[in-house]
């Protein structure tokens, strides 16, 4: 156990230098720094100036080692269009994805555990058909064009919910719910899938054979089979809505990383830009680092390993 | 009177400790296939089971066996649904139980063991906990504590040490034949009347399932329970049952006790069964083969299912049109066939023709080879790392200084149960591995320098038959494409060859059109060998090339290997763990265990006179007709031990019967004891 | 039995036919007009009718265009930008995945651990990035997309690889004397080509998806070319007086993304049980 999760904090470690790779050469691709930086009507001596403050004229290998060395210090170089540090705007704005990522993520799995097991223990098969074709239906909606819809009924017609902003639990729902059940038929289909996987197995005719009934074999036995499979999709997933904050964050208003990285890119704010991808990307890699920790204390077959 | 019809007379009449732990009568079992057609797979079936008997339920596969035992337990699967037919439990009648009411059954007063112990114990539940659910659901008084002292009890009464520290470990931590035990113990939780095992051994290597047969046993001795032993073995029935009944096709063809039944079968099948049964006792030149393959329950033929196969049958109108009933003969046997009188000359007929061809006849010449070594294996050792717990890496020495000497024309038998180094033996010859030492000489050159080109050229002469039947043939492929691979790679491609390895191997040219979904694992294996002979090979491996198949099946196959061999002068390597198919077939034999030769010399004095303990051991847990019980001092104790951390001197020594303080300190090294060509690794060998 | 088609696939082939009427049809119409503006008609609703007695189907937007037209040519956009990263992901993918499953060590290490660095920056994150430096255009788009589209092929088909190539038919192939380029062309990619087809009909939804949220961010395809994700953007401030602008191009994308998932179901469902049979 103690051997898996070196492994795995090796290799997270490995991918949050890859990370910073990636964002080293986006940001030589954007075009020279000190240009950037600059008024367009600096002088080449002013720019060369600028440049050896920078350490642009190294050769490439230091640079990258200076901007890794900078990057693990949450130095990412001042916002271009606020003085301030790149790093401060972008932490600031943490919490509130957190939040929203979070309790989507919670939405998600509850819906797709609770309908899971009823998809299971229903008799009609209609009800079966109803949840996997929501489900379906769902999935095959964009974000940004069902957080309009809810926004349409909820808010516009109903006038229930709030559209836009944060602060009162009144102004996650509709968030959380726009990005939550977006991967429920992702979520729906594993488990069922895993679940009816653990059915074939010769353990659930044991079970029957020793006098358990249907509901008891599905919770003791199936159950925590079928729950592992869904934790590692779902751990990766989060990642997904890490990512689906940015446009739910942009349909409603949501004061999010996301949506200052989708603002900094109209106004070309780079440091801004690759200090978000760079925040959001680590807080995936440590979630996976968890999922996968938490994985293994569930499952005996790694544990002991 | 049809055997059903005597023992419905029977049973309401007599008295309560008469009636039969089970009885079953005239059940029929449906399937309903994806397309909405109804097949009957299981046909009219009536048995009945007794107090404190073993009845073998015998077939190959998809005879309907082990429907028949998930029905008793009302345990189908979906889309499998009695059709007609009664299933009386002590008298009560069960196939109009609802799910829910079975539950109180089910557990208590039948259990069963199924095959695979890798599957069935829930891998993420202690085992203790397992057991004391079987306990808890059918006790709902008793107390915690209560339930764990008997589920100690019962670990131990199944043989497995520490059972208290064990009972809170997961099932990855228990050996296969432990896991089996666990699996024996909960069955018998409930002390239940009737047991059913179905195929309880088969996942097992051979010295472990006569450890677990044993088990099984005794506690059904101790509880006084019936069992049904459901098996394609007919050396284990032969072994454990009282009484069998023949299943073919869906229907059960014969019943007898099982004595008689193998002394004198009534029906042809039973009898062709017998007779193609590779014996440890005696050596055939060619095995009986039942002819031709089970039929698809969708197209059974009409008449008698077994007609087309049938020695005895001769194309009488009577077998083609009609299907003969169960009919009792004698006291405790039935047969379904028209002409079961016939049976017993048929046997007489082929028991003299053998005994002929052994007398008279002393084994036709082969093609002998002209003596020159073809394949040559010197020292050959391959170790793999294995990751261990957190960063420590471990070694696993999986071939340790094998080395063999094959004549042309010859065959050399490789024999050793899972863990031996067989398996690696074989990839590391054909070189799909790379051995970690060693190097293996083809027809007089180094095979291991080799590169590229060179060696895709030179490999050629050693091809090689695998287990599965039915991934080793690309199924995208029609058969011709499959057996016109090799040519097409050697660019030597012409149709007229792949016909004709077609027919070396007993396809028409006509197969070749069709795709490997479509035909059964027998033919796929001879498709496979005829792929394996396409570019003349000098060696052909054979790695348990006929293990995955169904008795009739695997003579079929090996009387075609010995054919080949005498037609086109090939020379084998057999590698099994079959002792028996391997005495049928191999001029030499090497016996290994983790990873080391340690018996190596000719069939003859391997079987006569065995010298390495282990060897013995096998041999005596072989279960064969007629031989109860076997030299029990014999058998290897224990479980396999961890080859990550083999025991220090001699390998064996944790399981060996003879061992002694020496065993520990040295490791015997394999040598000629007596100043025969008789190999082995052993202090004490005998020679 | 073969010519027949399951509810799955029938409503799968129906909806794509309503999106190929679309993006097909309409364009040869002669009321297809996607750039003319008439400020006069603007924002009429769905059936609207103009002083000049000019009829909208489905009404107009803000600078009185057609908006059947508009989405018709929003539509042509979207699928050659999603049949294109298609394309080069598929490429892409299969040629990784094969040749890290086929000749594992550290090549596979390499490979796989450019997909493990890849999955661990959210996609929508990463197009953002790369979009925001190169700057948008369709072309970029349709490569940056396929580009980044790649993991879940090489995932795939390096898995099946993994196991391909222990399985008996190619051992005896390598046996044989064939060569690593013989197995890939004759074992590997025949019996992998399927399973990546149906990966494929799941990834267009997917990417539509994508290129629809770039564009609904003002990242995507740039005006005057009209695209879905875009449109939605415009008709969201719009919301409570005219839905329909937001409401059309969604209806649209649902269609399309929901047509390729239920075809790449209803192929699996058929593969599955060809695997059982
Ligand atoms: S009934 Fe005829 S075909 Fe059937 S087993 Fe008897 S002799 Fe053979
Ligand atoms: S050397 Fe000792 S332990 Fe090994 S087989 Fe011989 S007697 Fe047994």
């Amino acid at each position: 156990m103690a051997g898996f999760v070196i492994k795995r904090l090796l290799q997270a470690v490995l991918t949050v230098i890859g990370v910073i790779t990636a964002a080293f050469f986006l940001t030589r691709l954007a075009g020279d720094p000190a240009a950037l930086l600059l008024p367009p009507e600096a002088t080449l001596e002013e720019t060369q100036r600028l440049r050896a403050a920078l350490g642009l004229d190294q050769p490439l290998f230091v640079q990258y080692l200076l901007f890794m060395g900078n990057a693990l210090k949450g130095d990412f170089g001042m916002s271009l269009r606020e003085s301030v540090p790149a790093m401060s705007l972008v932490l600031d704005r943490v919490p509130a994805t957190l939040e929203l990522a979070l309790s989507s993520f919670a939405v998600g799995v509850g819906l797709a555990f609770i309908l899971g097991i009823l998809m299971r223990m229903t008799r009609h098969n209609w009800v079966r058909d109803l949840i996997t074709w929501i489900a379906l239906a769902r999935q095959a909606i964009p974000v940004f064009s069902f957080g309009l819809v809810l926004i349409l009924i909820f808010s516009i017609w109903l006038k229930w919910l709030p559209s836009y902003g944060r602060g009162t639990p009144a102004h996650l729902v509709l968030p959380a719910l726009t990005l939550g059940t977006y991967e429920l038929a992702l979520y729906l289909r594993l488990f069922n899938s895993s679940l009816a996987a653990e059915q074939r197995n010769d353990y659930v005719r044991t079970a029957f054979a020793k006098g358990q009934g249907r509901i008891q074999v599905l919770l003791q036995h199936m159950l925590p089979n079928a729950l592992l499979p869904l934790v590692t999709v779902a751990g990766i997933n989060l990642g997904m809505l890490l990512g689906g904050t940015v446009v739910t964050e942009t349909v409603f208003s949501w004061p999010g990383a996301g949506r200052l990285i989708v603002q900094s890119v109209s106004q070309r704010d780079y440091p801004v830009i690759v200090a978000g991808v760079f925040v959001i990307s680590v807080m995936f890699v440590i979630i996976n680092l968890i999922v996968d920790v938490l994985y293994g204390v569930l499952d005996p077959r790694v544990r002991l390993a | 009177m049809t055997d059903a019809a005597i023992a419905a007379e029977a049973t309401p009449t007599t008295a309560l400790d008469r009636v039969p732990v089970l009885s079953v009568h005239n059940l029929c079992i449906e399937v309903k296939t994806p397309d909405g057609e109804r097949v009957e797979l299981v046909r009219d079936v009536s048995f009945d089971v007794n107090e404190h008997e073993v009845l073998g339920l015998v077939g190959e596969s998809g005879s309907g066996k082990s429907l028949t035992m998930l029905a008793v337990l009302g345990l189908l699967g979906s889309g499998l649904r009695i059709v007609s037919g009664s299933i009386r439990l002590r008298g009560q009648e069960i196939t109009n139980l609802s799910f829910h009411e079975m539950q109180k059954i089910r557990g208590k007063a039948v259990s069963i063991i199924f095959q695979d112990p890798l599957t069935t114990l829930n891998p993420v539940l202690r085992v203790g906990k397992q057991v004391a659910e079987a306990i808890r659901l059918h006790n709902p008084d008793k107390g915690e504590a209560e339930i764990k002292a008997r589920v100690i009890e019962l670990l131990s009464l199944v043989g497995i040490p520490n059972p208290e520290r064990r009972y809170s470990q997961f099932p990855n931590e228990f050996s296969g034949g432990m896991r089996q035990r666990v699996v024996i113990a909960m069955a018998m939780a409930n002390e239940p009347d009737l047991l059913i095992a179905d195929e309880p051994t088969t996942a097992l290597d051979v010295t472990i399932q006569a450890q677990v047969m044993e088990v099984l046993a005794e506690v059904r001795a101790r509880t006084g329970a019936a069992m049904v032993l459901i098996t394609h073995d007919l050396g284990l029935v032969s072994e454990y049952a009282d009484r069998l009944a023949v299943m073919y096709s869906g229907r059960i063809v014969e019943q007898a006790p099982s004595a008689e039944l193998f002394a004198s079968p009534r029906h042809p099948y039973t009898a062709g069964l017998i007779a193609s049964l590779p014996q440890l006792e005696r050596k055939v030149e060619t095995l009986y083969s039942i002819p031709g393959f089970v039929p698809d329950p969708r197209k059974r033929p009409t008449g008698c299912a077994f007609a087309p196969r049938c020695a005895i049958a001769n194309g009488r109108p009577l077998c083609l049109s009609q299907s003969p009933d169960l009919e009792s003969i004698g006291a405790n046997r039935a047969v379904a066939c028209h002409y079961s009188a016939e049976t017993a000359a048929w046997s007489t007929a082929y028991q003299a023709k053998l005994e002929n061809v052994a007398t008279e006849t002393p084994l036709p010449v082969r093609k002998q080879g002209d003596g020159t070594t073809v394949l040559r294996a010197s020292n050959l050792s391959k170790v793999f790392t294995v990751r261990g717990k957190g960063l420590q890496r471990s070694k696993l020495y999986a071939l340790r200084n094998v080395s063999f000497d094959l004549k042309a024309g010859k065959t050399l038998g490789i024999v050793g149960e899972s863990g031996s180094g067989k398996s690696t033996l074989a990839r590391v010859l054909l070189r799909l591995a790379e051995a970690g030492g060693g190097e293996v000489y083809l027809n007089g050159s180094p095979l291991f320098s080799l590169r590229g080109r060179e060696l895709r050229q030179r490999r050629r002469d050693l091809q090689v038959v695998f287990q599965d039947p039915y991934s080793s043939l690309d199924p995208r492929m029609k058969i011709h494409d499959v057996i016109a691979e090799p040519l097409r790679i050697a660019g030597s491609y012409s149709a007229e060859r792949v016909n004709q390895l077609l027919e070396h191997v007993g396809l028409t040219a006509a197969a070749g059109q069709r795709r490997s979904p479509e035909f059964s694992g027998g033919q796929r294996q001879r498709i496979a060998i005829a792929r394996s002979l396409a570019l003349n090979p000098d060696v052909l491996i054979l790695d348990e090339a006929v293990s995955a198949l169904d008795v009739s099946i695997q003579a079929q196959i090996i009387n075609l290997l010995k054919k080949l061999q005498q037609d086109l002068g090939l020379t084998y390597v057999f590698i099994s763990h079959d002792l028996s198919v391997v005495r049928h077939i191999c001029d030499e034999i090497a016996v290994m265990y983790l990873g080391r030769v340690i018996e190596y010399a000719s069939t003859e004095a391997v079987f006569s006179t065995p010298a390495h303990p282990y060897t013995r051991g096998l041999l005596a847990a072989i279960p064969r007709i007629g031989m109860w019980p076997h030299g029990k001092g014999l058998l290897a104790r224990g479980d396999l031990p961890n080859p990550m951390k083999p025991p220090s001197g001699c390998a064996f020594r944790t399981r060996c019967p003879m061992a002694t303080a020496l065993c520990a300190e040295n490791e015997p090294v394999l040598s000629d004891h007596a100043e025969t060509s008789h190999l082995s690794a052993c202090h004490f060998a005998l020679a | 039995m073969k010519a027949r088609f399951s509810p799955l696939q029938t409503i799968a082939i129906l909806l794509l036919a309503v999106m190929a009427v679309l993006v097909i049809v309409v364009p040869l119409l002669p009321i297809y007009d996607p750039y003319g503006q008439n400020l006069s008609d603007s924002l009429l609703p769905i059936g609207g009718r103009s002083f000049n007695g000019h009829f909208y189907l489905l009404g107009t937007d803000t600078l009185g265009r057609d908006m059947l037209s508009r989405l018709a040519l929003a539509g042509q956009v979207s699928t050659l930008i999603g049949l294109s990263a298609v394309a080069v992901s598929l490429v892409i993918g299969v040629t990784l995945g094969l040749i890290a499953g086929y000749f594992r060590g550290p090549i596979e290490a390499i490979i796989m651990g450019l997909a493990d660095l890849q999955l661990s920056i959210p996609r929508v994150l990463l197009l953002i990035a790369v979009t925001a430096i190169v700057g948008p255009s369709v072309a970029g788009l349709a490569i940056i997309l396929g580009v980044t589209s790649w993991v879940s092929y090489g995932r795939v088909a390096r898995g099946m690889t993994l196991s391909l190539r222990e399985r008996e038919f190619i051992l005896s192939a390598r046996v044989q004397g064939a060569s690593a380029v013989w197995n890939i062309r004759q074992h590997l990619l025949p019996n992998v080509l399927p399973q990546m087809l149906i990966v494929a009909s799941y990834e267009f939804g997917m990417i539509i998806v994508l290129e629809a949220s770039l564009s609904y961010l003002g990242l995507g395809v740039q005006p005057p070319l009209p695209s879905w994700g875009m449109m939605v953007a415009e008709g969201q401030n719009y919301l409570a007086l005219a839905p329909h602008l937001a409401i059309m191009p969604s209806i649209a994308l649902f269609i399309l993304v929901i047509g390729f998932q239920f075809l790449s179901q209803a192929f699996t469902k058929e593969n599955d049980l060809e695997m059982v049979a």
